[in-house]
Order: C-alpha cells, then sequence, then structure tokens
C-alpha cells in the first residue's frame, strides 16, 4: 500500500517541554486515519508541523514526496481544517470561497455543488462573522476541499458541532475517502473515530501509546469478554462471556449484547485518563 | 504564479471595498480635501498653488493606503487568514505584491482627484507631478507593508500606523517653518515630491535618494520576510 504520510521519530520541543516524543507512523493512501488523543496531546502541534507551519526537533518526515521544510510545493495537493484556517469576516461565504477558486482554477459549478452537498448554498450570502458555527465549519469544509486534494487534514472537524451537522461532515468525508482522498483526522470523539477510521493511533502526552485498526485494538483489548444482559424488568447486568452458561432462568432476559470495550475504554486502560479530557 | 496574483487582487479589492471601515479611509482624504478647500475659501485663500498639495497628498496617501495596508496586514495574521493563504500555496512575494498593486491603483485615484478638487494648477498630466507622487505612494505602501508585518494583532497594527501617519502626514507641513525639518524631508522618501511642489520640477539628487529610500525599504521588507520564513511559517 503507497504512503502518503511517513513520520519517523518525530520529536519537539517547546523551550524545554517535550510535546512530541518520538512519534512513529505511517498514513497510507486512501484511508481515513485517525489521531486521537485528549486536548494537549500534541495532535495540532503535529499537524503544524506536517504542513509546514512549526519546525521540529527531530525526526524525518515524508508527506507527499516531499519534507515539510518543502510544503509549498505540495501545497495545491493538501486541504487544511485547523485552528490556523483563518477566513475574512466581513466577507460572504460565497466571495470567501471564490478567492479560493481563483487561487486554484476551479469553477463555479464544483463551488455551487460543494455548496449544496453541504447545505450552505441557499445561505452561500451570508457574511462569515454573522454565520454559525456549524456554517463556518462547514464552510472552511469545502475551502479545504474545494481543489480535490490527495490529502486533507482535519483537526476535530466536527468539534462543537450539533449531530445532524455532524452527520453530514461523516457523509462528505466517506465521499472524500470514496473517491481517493486520504483523511487525516485528529479528534477527541471515540465514536467518530470508530466510525469512520481505517487507521488509529492513540496519542497521550505526545506520545503514540497504541496504533491499529479500531477492530484490530477493540479485539486486543477485549481479553475479558463480556456479555450485557438486558432483563425484561429494566435492569442491566454485565457479566463474563463465560459465566453465561450458568444463568438459570433465560426467560427473565430481554436481550443479550456482547460488551466490547469503548476506544475510550481501551485509551483509559492504556493511560488512566479519559480521551475527552 | 498568474492565477495566484489574480486571485489575491480579486480578493485585495474586495477587502478594500467590503469593509465599511476600511471603504471610509480611502474616501476620507478626499473629505479631507474638501474640507480643507472650505475653510481656505472662508480666507478667501486659493488652493490652487501647490502648498496645500504638498501637505495633502502624502497626508493622503498615508491615511487612504498606509493605514488600510497595515489593517488589513494585522487582520490577516491576528485572524490567522494569512496561514490560511499560506497553506493555499501562496508565497509572500505574491502576498506583499497584490497589496502593492490594488494599493497603488487607489493612489492613483488620490493623486489625480485631489488636484482637481483643489483646482490645482497641477494635474496628472504633468509627467513630473505623476513620476514624484507615484513614488511617493510606493514608499508609503512600503512602510506600511512593513508595519503591517509587525503588527502581529489589529491592536498593534492601529498603534505602528499612528507615527506612519504622523511622519507621512505632518513632516511636510512642519518643513514649511522649521528648517531641521525641512533637511528631514529633503533626505526622506518624500524628497522628490517636496522638491516638485517646492519647485514644480524634478531633480536627480532627489530622485535618488527616492530611489535610495525604496531599495532600503524593499530590503526591510525581504528581511522581515526571511525571519518569519525561518520563525513563524517554514514556506
Amino acid at each position: 500500500m503507497k504512503e502518503t504520510i511517513k513520520v519517523n521519530n518525530l520529536t519537539k520541543k517547546f523551550n524545554n517541554n517535550l510535546a512530541l516524543n518520538n512519534l512513529t507512523f505511517v498514513v497510507h493512501t486512501g484511508e481515513i486515519f485517525g489521531f486521537l488523543g485528549p486536548s494537549g496531546a500534541g495532535k495540532t502541534t503535529t499537524i503544524k508541523i506536517l504542513t509546514g507551519q512549526l519546525s521540529h526537533d527531530g525526526g524525518d518526515i515524508t508527506i507527499l514526496g516531499q519534507t515539510p521544510n518543502t510544503f509549498q510545493k505540495i501545497a495545491n495537493q493538501v486541504g487544511v481544517v485547523s485552528d490556523t484556517s483563518g477566513f475574512y469576516e466581513k466577507l460572504s461565504i460565497y466571495d470567501n470561497l471564490f478567492a479560493y477558486c481563483k487561487l486554484f482554477s476551479v469553477t463555479r459549478t464544483r463551488l455551487n455543488t460543494l455548496l449544496k452537498q453541504v447545505n450552505l448554498y441557499n445561505q452561500r450570502k451570508t457574511i462569515v462573522e454573522k454565520a454559525s458555527t456549524g456554517m463556518k465549519q462547514r464552510f472552511l469544509l469545502v475551502r479545504a476541499i474545494i481543489h480535490q486534494p490527495k490529502l486533507l487534514f482535519l483537526d476535530e472537524p466536527t468539534s462543537g458541532l450539533d449531530p445532524t451537522t455532524t452527520k453530514k461532515i461523516h457523509e462528505l468525508l466517506t465521499n472524500l475517502k470514496k473517491s481517493g482522498t486520504t483523511i487525516f483526522l485528529t479528534t477527541h470523539n471515540m465514536y467518530e473515530a470508530t466510525l469512520l477510521c481505517d487507521h488509529l493511533v492513540l496519542l497521550n502526552n505526545g506520545k503514540v501509546v497504541e496504533q491499529g485498526t479500531p477492530k484490530n485494538l477493540i479485539t486486543k483489548y477485549n481479553s475479558e469478554k463480556k456479555v450485557t444482559l438486558t432483563y425484561k424488568n429494566g435492569t442491566n447486568e454485565i457479566i463474563p462471556f463465560i459465566k453465561l452458561k450458568t444463568v438459570d432462568d433465560f426467560s427473565k432476559i430481554e436481550t443479550i449484547h456482547s460488551c466490547e470495550p469503548s476506544l475510550n475504554d481501551i485509551f483509559v486502560t492504556l493511560t488512566g485518563g479519559e480521551l475527552n479530557d | 504564479m498568474i492565477k495566484r496574483m489574480s486571485a489575491l487582487i480579486w480578493l485585495r479589492f474586495k477587502l478594500f471595498t467590503v469593509n465599511k471601515a476600511i471603504l471610509f479611509e480611502i474616501i476620507s482624504p478626499f473629505i479631507f480635501t474638501y474640507f480643507y478647500k472650505y475653510l481656505y475659501s472662508l480666507q478667501n485663500i486659493s488652493t490652487q498653488n501647490s502648498e496645500l498639495l504638498g501637505f495633502l497628498i502624502p497626508f493622503s496617501l498615508s491615511i487612504g493606503i498606509g493605514i488600510p495596508i497595515i489593517a488589513i496586514l494585522s487582520e490577516e495574521r491576528e485572524k490567522n487568514s494569512f496561514s490560511a493563504l499560506m497553506l493555499s500555496g501562496v508565497r509572500y512575494f505574491e502576498y506583499l505584491v497584490s497589496l502593492i498593486i490594488v494599493s497603488l491603483f487607489f493612489s492613483l485615484f488620490i493623486i489625480t482627484i485631489i488636484p482637481l478638487i483643489l483646482n490645482s494648477k497641477v494635474s496628472i498630466l504633468n509627467f513630473n507631478y505623476f513620476f514624484s507622487s507615484i513614488f511617493m505612494a510606493i514608499s508609503v505602501c512600503l512602510i506600511s507593508l512593513i508595519a503591517g508585518l509587525l503588527a502581529k494583532t489589529q491592536v498593534m497594527g492601529q498603534v505602528i500606523s499612528l507615527p506612519v501617519v504622523f511622519i507621512t502626514s505632518f513632516l511636510p507641513m512642519l518643513a514649511t517653518i522649521n528648517n531641521t525639518c525641512k533637511v528631514i524631508v529633503n533626505y526622506s522618501f518624500m524628497s522628490l515630491f517636496y522638491k516638485y511642489i517646492q519647485s514644480l520640477s524634478n531633480d536627480l539628487k532627489s530622485l535618488a535618494i527616492v530611489l535610495l529610500w525604496i531599495v532600503l525599504l524593499i530590503t526591510i521588507n525581504y528581511l522581515i520576510v526571511q525571519i518569519y520564513r525561518k520563525e513563524f511559517l517554514k514556506l
């Protein structure tokens, strides 16, 4: 499988604080790569280093065949939505995006299609400073994908959004993946990561604590297999799978569900802290 | 590069015209000119002579293009639209030159319309006037770019723009009453324009001084960009 990003022993210090400690991971072409960790784990710092906005103190990085120092050469193949994704507040959503259409020689037709896809077409004349958080997030996403990038960096793209908007963004990301775009997604939303990501890296205090596919990680940490019994009287009980055969009266049981650990459970097991801290 | 430049120029025009505060700054020199014309008329003083023009053109350029440049650059830094442009492959050179091009376009309005409002003997059709004022406009743009690049926030931009406006606006006025100021103006980026206003002709010495200033200002801009390349954004 082709590698879009290759990071080897990446280290970054802020003064004497080690923000990133020997990060090593590979992002394969066409996958949604989840970069999970609590706030302050180093997710945004990693994106900034990968996109050439911050220098790093050690390690090797290859991104679409370039180093972050030569990011400019691949800028037209990369889209970024992060906290540094600024916009012109006094301009309308459409004018903001049209400037980028001109920058990348993209047609108005594509812009209109994307605006319709994220339900922003009817609000395209809204001045950005008057737009809601959800509108701004969708607008930034459109701007990042307007030129059909090969690689898309998304830093907490659904943070603070309502479930309907979140769902729309998830659909859009799934479609982008189908069209061959590699997506580097940072999030502390475990549900989102499980739903979308092909490969995950769990980050804590600047260190990779675990990585793999969501399925493999869950299987790996599902050593003590358990099931949830829901009784007809509405109560629940979690018991080891092996004790299922000791249940006396199955007629009292409404449902039996396997009880795999969530990514958050895995993260707690590994670090002792919550992902969404 | 051409498509990026045209996109940036389009964006700059939008920013200059959509933002009401910036639009007011561009229009305000014409309002001030009418105001001065009115004040002069109250005292039955003619506005046809070039002295008033010698004060109003530098003042108008600093208000009409200097402040907007600083405001736009500082806002783009503070609101991260600068980073967004850089991440889209825009180069520093294109970023700054596009702003100069649009500012010079508005400068042309200033140096054309203000003499007309004053019924001045001088007009844009006079080559020496056009030449000296456009060189001054370029210098004001370059000074404002330096100030704008140094301002990390809009508040800082406003603070930095004050001395730029004061020096450009009032030095030519003070030069008429103070010899030290006159010497300073003679060796400043306004030298060529000031000489023109005094004698209605250009001289080589002043031209050389202005060209040196432009080279110096371009060098300072270049050095600031190099520092940012190393410390702020490795692009």
